[in-house]
């Protein structure tokens, strides 16, 4: 770089002028802000069109007061007797209508419900028909696109299928449809090696037979309890084979067990005619979804809870993609959505005052689990060592000011399985510093303990609180004898990764911290509520090494109890008989404190919803079956 | 100026090399898979899945052959697909959404530029002005409130006052000019904000170096008025260091796009790169981070032949 000593001259030769440049940039710079200066927003538009629809009804005023007062009488009457006639025609017709605007925080990685069910369940919903929903909390089921079941046998039961359904395309939604659908569950999980479904909803079918044109027959090698709730997901939703066959991408193969090889395929963009729901999909990008209503859609006659005869009240879905939960929650006070999500209960005030808002109280039914590991807490006495040294009443003061209860193995949102009350759970949840010290010194460890690190992931701010207060509960009481307690926290994916690391026998960490427990939902399987987490075969295994094979003794004599356990409760067809068994489950796992405990948790939680949504079915959200309720109306006047 | 040219662009390739390999680097040794994103269910899904994903992508291999193969597709323009599902191809991901990004980084440095050139300029002639206090005052607030705390604040509270909020439904330029500007206009003021203010700062004290030079007395002297003065001779040549100013800013940029688009949720480069680290999906990060690297380096030699333009004193 160097200075050129004749500047001038050589300016004058430049095609570019200094001051051509700078005009330049001004007249732009002008422009650009003329530009964003005349910028507006959609309220704008909003604005212009009260505007306009004002000046049009002053116009409409003024030819009304020069027309003839007879005229005006007759319109009157006309237009009287056409409202009154349209009100008998549809007594809804108020509540038709509408966009209902709701949010998710991702993109969805693709639409085939066999394959995934995260960020696309808003698609699945609305342009797929599921069998029907099932309402733990009310105990109740209410029939979508099945009219029937019946258990014939132990292990034969028979599904009726609504008759008069179709496709978008036209085509017949039939038995072969159903059982097709039902079908490719396990084939995709076998294909894939495991798909987002839930295998033990399948894993007792030997088939699923079309037995005629509108009845379904499932055949099973064992009784199973859940059937009928599994059957309730939208995994189980009626898919097209012949969309698939025609549009299905190449998934995998697998072996059936006479040795023929079939192929199986997905629709992960799911093409026109693969579903049968009240709506179809007419939008699907990087901002959002969109579904609006498909004019053919099927009656339910007569409709069960939730359900409306001539189809859903609202006429269209907009999903917007939103990451960030702050700014989910201005859209949400902006007015521009309207269903939020749970509210922490600290903040509740911030919503007060807020007209279109609907702050509803739901049951809490969240969980704080502390997983141990099995190859270090293999005597009982570690683990019961660990519960006792931990501050109940303190925690309950310090994280849930606003209300906090006991929680069992299996969730309080299912209380026809849910038998132990508050007074039995705190037999087993009492703090006792110096038991928790006698017990640790008492028992064997295999691998040296001196230092318990509760590992957690970053996600939660709450979490953190509540690892925190942990750590300083265990040291406070078992500090004294020499054992130190600290926090590790990092990133979701690292912690689910080291979470279930098995490249050794023991863990990197030595209490697995997760949930916060001050919210939660539920299938109405006690499975997934939450007896995964301690069944050896499943989390037990694969996060807490309480397994099977587990070289430490206890370990593996205790894991082949609690197998045989948990296959009896789930075997099991009456209802209380299942909730009995249940109720010796729990009450093992609590004596046995068996690879995790359950910090108290939050008794309510709060939900946001916009208060012109109207029969949302609070409790429908948190079971989730959220969003299949066609009986949801918008309110137009709020 | 033609051999310096050239001379920087053969440096291109190789700074991205450097890049590419750090971050990779970077991306391998932390713990976890994009099995964990891909899979999800850990509890009942079959070990042999993650195996099995391991295998598909090649992320059981050593990682100078999945590096080797990785930089051997870029070298083609093929930045690979996704590791998580739909398993996208990164290239076409990343070509949907750089516009909005681009969008909102130039109109991030178009408003920085003039509001904080205002403001120097502005503070710089009424010096020790109560206008000069209160721009300074201002800019110190400006430079240190961070830009997501700030975007946070533009988001939340005109919800909470008066039911607006400037995070909505995104639409592409195209399809609604006046309508996307007024989306993007408030990621750019937020990330505009501290650039401003810098740039207010650094433009008074190259003014007022100026304003006391010899050539600026000389020029009071032979009876100029204050505005020639001023326009004519000050603030020319005191532009040569705020344009490289704003080149350098746009890194700040481009970083700060990353947090904007996730909480303005814009569907943009940032964003995905975001995504790309949550899933530990390595193609998606390496293909995101080339293209702000790419985008930087260009940047600057941009700003390099624009000292040229501006001083034609200088010469490569």
């Amino acid at each position: 770089m160097r200075d050129n000593e004749n500047y001038w001259q050589r300016l004058r030769r430049r095609p570019v002028t200094r001051r051509s440049f700078l005009v330049g940039s001004g007249v732009a710079a002008a422009g650009s802000a003329a530009i964003l200066a005349g910028c507006g927003d959609d309220d704008d538009d909003d604005t212009a069109a009260p505007a306009a629809t004002q000046a049009a009804a002053a116009t409409q005023a003024a030819a009304a007061t020069e027309a003839a007062d007879d005229d005006q009488a007759a319109a009157a009457t006309e237009a009287a007797a056409a409202t009154e006639a349209a009100a008998q025609a549809d007594p809804d017709a108020d509540k038709r209508g509408g966009t209902l605007n709701l949010w998710k925080t991702e993109e969805d990685a693709g639409l085939d419900p066999g394959v995934f069910h995260l960020n696309n369940t808003e698609v699945i919903y609305s342009t797929m028909t599921q069998p029907y929903t099932y309402q733990p909390t009310k105990n109740l089921i209410a029939m979508d696109g099945m009219v029937g079941f019946e258990q014939v046998d132990p292990t034969t039961f028979v599904w009726s299928i609504r008759p008069g359904m179709k496709f978008h395309n036209g085509d017949a939604v039939d038995s072969e449809a159903v059982a097709f659908s039902f079908g490719r569950l396990e084939k995709l999980y076998r294909a894939l090696d495991g798909t987002h479904t839930t295998r033990t909803g399948y894993a007792f079918v030997d088939s699923f037979e079309a037995t005629d044109e509108l009845t379904v027959a499932e055949h099973w090698a064992r009784p199973n309890a859940d059937a009928p709730i599994y059957r309730a997901r939208h995994y189980y939703s009626f898919l097209n084979p012949r969309v698939v066959e025609e549009h299905g991408k190449f998934e995998g193969s697998y072996e059936h067990a006479d040795g023929t090889v079939e192929d199986v395929y997905s629709v992960q963009e799911l093409p026109h005619g693969s579903g049968s729901g009240p709506y179809t999909l007419t939008k699907r990008d990087a901002t959002g979804t969109r579904v609006e209503r498909w004019p053919d859609y099927h009656k339910h006659t007569p409709a069960d809870d939730g359900f409306v005869e001539d189809g859903p009240y609202i006429d269209a879905w907009e999903t917007r993609v939103i990451p960030d939960a702050v700014a989910a929650k201005a859209a949400f006070l902006a007015g521009d959505l309207d269903v939020f999500t749970t509210v922490d209960p600290l903040e509740v005030p911030e919503f007060e005052g807020q007209d279109h808002v609907n702050i509803v109280e739901i049951p809490g039914g969240g969980r704080a689990m502390q997983g141990m590991d099995g190859g270090k807490f293999h005597d009982k006495r570690s683990r019961q060592a660990l519960q006792k040294a931990f501050d109940y009443e303190g925690f309950i003061a310090a994280i849930r000011p606003l209300g906090g209860m006991y929680a069992a193995p299996i969730s309080d949102l299912l209380p026809a399985y849910q038998k132990l009350s508050q007074q039995d759970l705190q037999e087993w949840y009492r703090f006792d510093p110096a038991e928790a010290q006698a017990l640790w010194q008492a028992a064997d460890f295999e691998v040296p303990v001196d230092n318990i690190k509760i590992f957690q992931s970053t996600g939660a701010p709450l979490q953190h609180e509540i690892s925190d207060y942990m750590a300083q509960s265990l040291a406070r009481a078992l500090g004294p004898i020499g054992i130190t307690a600290e926090v590790e926290a990092v990133d979701g994916n690292s912690w689910a990764a080291r979470a279930v690391d098995r490249s050794t026998d023991v863990k990197d960490w030595e209490i697995l911290s997760y949930g916060t427990g001050d919210r939660g939902s539920t299938t109405g399987i006690p499975n997934d509520s939450y007896l995964i987490d301690y069944d050896p075969r499943a989390y037990g295994f694969n996060a807490f090494n309480h397994y099977l094979e587990s070289p430490r003794k206890e370990i593996a004599e205790d894991s082949a109890t609690i197998i045989d356990m948990l296959n009896a409760q789930e075997a099991e067809t009456d209802p209380e008989a299942r909730a009995a068994l249940l109720t010796e489950v729990q009450t093992w796992i609590l004596d046995r404190h068996w690879c995790n405990w359950r910090l108290p948790v939050s008794s309510v939680a709060y939900f946001g919803f916009s208060s012109r949504l109207q029969d949302q079915g609070v409790a429908d959200w948190v079971n989730l079956y959220d969003r299949r309720r066609e009986s949801m109306w918008l309110k137009k006047d709020a | 100026m033609t051999r310096y040219i050239v001379r920087r662009l053969i440096a291109v390739p190789f700074m991205l090399l450097g890049i590419s390999f750090v971050l990779f680097m970077l991306l391998y040794i932390r713990p976890g898979s994009a099995a964990f994103a891909a899979i999800g269910s850990v509890g009942d899904a079959d070990p042999r899945a993650f195996e099995k994903f391991e295998e598909r992508f090649g992320l059981d291999r050593p990682w100078w052959e999945q590096y080797g193969d990785w930089l051997w597709g870029a070298i083609q323009g093929d930045l690979g697909e996704r590791l998580t599902p739909p398993h996208d191809d990164v290239m076409g991901d990343i070509i949907e959404v750089l516009p909005n990004t681009l969008e909102i980084g130039l109109l991030t440095i178009f408003i920085s530029a003039v509001i904080g050139i205002s403001v120097g300029v502005l503070s710089a002639v009424r010096r020790n002005s109560i206008l000069d206090y209160a721009f300074r005052g201002i800019t110190i607030m400006g430079i240190s409130i961070p830009n997501f705390w700030f975007a946070i604040l533009v988001i939340y509270l005109p919800a909470l006052w008066w039911g607006w909020t400037p995070a909505r439904q995104w639409v592409v330029f195209t399809d609604d000019p006046i309508y996307n500007l007024s989306l993007a206009v408030w990621p750019a003021v937020t990330l505009a904000l501290a650039s401003a203010a810098g740039m207010a700062r650094f433009v008074r004290t190259s003014m007022l170096e100026v304003l006391f030079s010899d050539y600026v007395r000389t020029a009071r002297a032979k009876g100029l008025r204050d505005r020639s003065v001023i326009w004519g001779h000050v603030f020319r040549n005191s532009l040569i260091p705020v344009i490289t100013l704003v080149g350098l800013q746009l890194g700040a940029v481009l970083g700060g796009v990353v947090i904007a688009e996730q909480l303005f949720t814009v569907p943009g480069l940032g964003r995905l790169s975001l995504e790309g680290v949550t899933d530990q999906d390595y193609p998606v990060v390496l293909g995101t981070i080339m293209v702000f690297s790419f985008v930087f380096v260009l940047v600057t030699l941009l700003v390099d032949i624009l000292y040229t333009v501006i001083d034609p004193r200088i010469r490569y």
